[in-house]
């Protein structure tokens, strides 16, 4: 079935479809305080609860997962070649939610790698929508994931909001874990502001034989009504365990090595440095450091015909500035043909255009990309360069 | 399709498995409205005729798969091109010159008499080289074998008269779509990062390393390969090695067949 639309530019959904995207204005640099208002606000959001702590007890975590497959479908970290990336879970048995990090971030269940917008009838020109698939629930997210959720969401609500990507994201309920140390030698969380979970519809935070669960949101009843039957009630002595958990945890966390308000203008003070052509010399263009990263969000469309030349079939894909046909145009003309001015180009993305622009962190230091680069290319390397560091980059 | 008469295509080959001419009859369920669009004049391995004289046929699209290995291939490439309006390049072996060319890198009369034993001098051959080399090639479709979907889609832009899209991005761009866990990640080496993407990575989503058939990018950064190669304890010959397969008339022969 073919929907006729008017001439003009398509709109894949009607407006006022989603009513989480409430209009918050971030105040430029100012990310830190705002998030310690929100985490103040979150603590005391919703009806006052009345309720004792839940539990989820390790044995119980394939049943929790089978109750929510019930519901829908689960997104959630699994075992792939000796590591974890995030996939549609068939068995709940498949999870592994004590995966340190997932070598590939979450991002591909609001922002699939490929994306079939709409199918059109080459001789008429009738298109139809086709429907945004995504998971239900995003089960083990990490801190981390969450804050680059919101950075995502930043920029996808941005302009003209993505409606795709907001209808996905609407749909999804955020089932998160706090990390209660650093997940590896990549990742630097605790320099980005970011080892806190930031929103989540529902949190769980580890205790020594399970998780101590917390609904956040409307959305989370959902998966409160699922877990009825599997919670336990927490025990006074599980309650003390849990604050001794998350002091435990700013420890861990201690001893950030970059300076977060003043990182936009370091950025922008060392746009000419020097030192950004070794990484030049260094970068293979592959683009994997995008492919992982949670916050990078660039695309490009294509359009695919069937055999018969009847159908053509729109999608959006994955792209990434550290391609060199990225900023190809006319011409040829390319105005980033310089691998220098690509990699710097992403790391000002991260470090001070995007987070000067929306007030919160667009790399939340989950070490992905330091991770996935060949010749090991990282963000903190470069913020601490920018900052005043001499170590190589 | 804005094309009233049906264009007429031809498929050659020279120094080749003909692998790639094979990946085209699989598109089996494309061919049957393939066939209808195009009329296909010259494909020896689709057909039971065994001749393979090259006269003076008018071709609008002829694929030349293979090597070109020796002065006959390289008179018969000119005549095909001087009768063709567009020439398409089929495969690694006339793309890059692909495994052929790793004859290049000894002696040439060495490798003759291996192969050829005392019948040697039977054998007019000369270093091998890509079609591009011998002529001005309109369109590369590249990997060893040539990619099906790939191929397809190539036709489909050629059918409407639309130039067809070049891959400019490297495998690693399709191979973390996918979801692959990158090799290096995993302690090994890997062609990804400079190989020309088209192929969907089939060779890493299978839990292989990209061999780099589909050849390296123009703009490859070749020096951060070696440093990658050194960040998982492989040494510079390794990386020669890696890309002798393949890339053997990139990295050794270009100048002295040119
Ligand atoms: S830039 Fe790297 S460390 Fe920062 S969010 Fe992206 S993948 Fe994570
Ligand atoms: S992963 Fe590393 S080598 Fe690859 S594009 Fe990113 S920075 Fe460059
Ligand atoms: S490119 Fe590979 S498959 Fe094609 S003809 Fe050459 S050797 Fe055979
Ligand atoms: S496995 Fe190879 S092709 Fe895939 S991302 Fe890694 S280097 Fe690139
Ligand atoms: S992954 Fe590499 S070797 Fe395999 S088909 Fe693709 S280009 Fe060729």
């Amino acid at each position: 079935m073919f929907l006729r639309r008017a001439a003009g530019r398509p709109r894949w959904l009607a407006d006022g479809c989603f009513s989480w995207a409430e209009n918050e204005s971030f105040s430029v640099g100012l990310f830190v305080f705002r998030r310690r208002r929100l985490e103040l606000r979150l603590r005391g959001r919703g009806e006052p609860k009345e309720e004792v702590g839940k539990i989820l007890k390790k044995r119980d975590v394939i049943s929790a997962v089978e109750a929510l497959l019930v519901h829908g479908s689960v997104y959630a970290p699994v075992e792939k070649d000796d590591h974890f990336v995030f996939e549609e879970i068939e068995r709940a048995s498949d999870l592994r939610l004590e995966a340190a990090q997932t070598v590939h971030s979450a991002k591909g269940a609001f922002f699939p790698s490929k994306d079939p917008l709409v199918r059109f009838d080459l001789s008429s020109g009738d298109w139809e929508e086709l429907p945004p698939a995504a998971p239900r629930f995003l089960f083990g997210l990490h801190p981390c994931d969450t804050w680059a959720m919101k950075a995502f969401d930043c920029w996808m609500r941005d302009g003209i909001p993505d409606d795709r990507y907001l209808r996905r994201r609407e749909h999804g309920v955020i089932i998160a874990v706090q990390c209660l140390k650093k997940c590896n030698e990549d990742s630097f969380c605790g320099s980005m502001g970011t080892y806190r979970i930031f929103e989540a519809d529902v949190r769980l935070t580890p205790m020594n034989n399970g998780y101590f669960v917390e609904f956040e949101t409307e959305k989370a009843r959902e998966v409160e009504e699922a877990w009825r039957e599997i919670l336990l009630e927490a025990t006074v002595e599980e309650e003390r365990e849990l604050e001794e958990m998350k002091s435990g945890m700013e420890d861990a966390f201690s001893g950030a090595e970059v300076d977060l308000e003043r990182l936009p203008d370091d950025m922008k003070a060392s746009f000419y440095a020097p030192w950004w052509r070794d990484m030049g010399k260094r970068c293979l263009d592959c683009g994997q450091c995008v492919a992982v990263c949670p916050t990078c969000t660039c695309f490009a469309m294509i359009d695919e015909c069937n055999v018969s030349l009847t159908e053509c079939e729109r999608s959006r894909r994955w792209d990434g500035c550290m391609f060199h046909s990225f900023a190809e145009v006319a011409g040829p003309h390319n105005f980033r043909s310089d691998r220098c001015a690509r990699i710097r180009h992403r790391m000002n993305r991260k470090g001070q255009w995007l987070n000067r622009r929306f007030g919160v962190p667009f790399c939340v230091g989950c070490g992905r990309c330091v991770t996935a680069c060949p010749v090991g290319i990282s963000p903190l390397k470069v913020f601490k360069r920018a900052q005043g560091g001499t170590a190589d980059v | 399709m804005n094309i009233a008469k049906k264009p007429r295509v031809g498929f050659f080959s020279f120094a080749s498995c003909e692998g790639c001419q094979l990946a085209f009859l699989e598109c089996e369920e494309e061919l049957p409205v393939l066939l209808e669009a195009v009329e296909i004049v010259r494909f020896r391995e689709a057909s039971s005729y065994e001749g393979r004289e090259i006269g003076g046929e008018e071709f609008d699209v002829v694929f030349l798969e293979g090597t070109i290995a020796r002065e006959k291939d390289a008179e018969e490439v000119r005549l095909l091109r001087k009768n063709a309006k567009i020439v398409v390049a089929f495969g690694a072996c006339a793309t890059t010159c692909g495994v052929n060319a790793i004859r290049n890198t000894r002696p040439l009369e060495i490798v003759r008499r291996e192969v050829y034993g005392e019948k040697a001098g039977w054998y007019d051959v000369f270093p091998a080289r890509p079609v591009s080399a011998v002529v001005p090639v309109d369109y590369t479709l590249r990997g060893c074998p040539v990619d099906r979907t790939e191929l397809v889609k190539f036709l489909l832009f050629l059918l409407r008269d639309l130039p067809a899209p070049i891959p400019k991005y490297p495998v690693c761009f399709e191979c973390k779509a996918a979801g692959v866990v990158c090799n290096y990640v995993r302690g090994r080496t890997c062609l990804g990062p400079v190989t020309t993407c088209g192929c969907g990575a089939i060779c890493t989503r299978f839990g292989g390393r990209c061999e780099g058939c589909r050849g390296i990018l123009p703009d490859a950064n070749l020096e951060g390969l070696r440093y990658a190669y050194r960040e998982v304890g492989r040494s510079e010959e390794d990386l020669k090695h890696d890309l002798q397969l393949f890339n053997s008339f990139l990295s050794t022969m270009r100048e002295k067949v040119l």
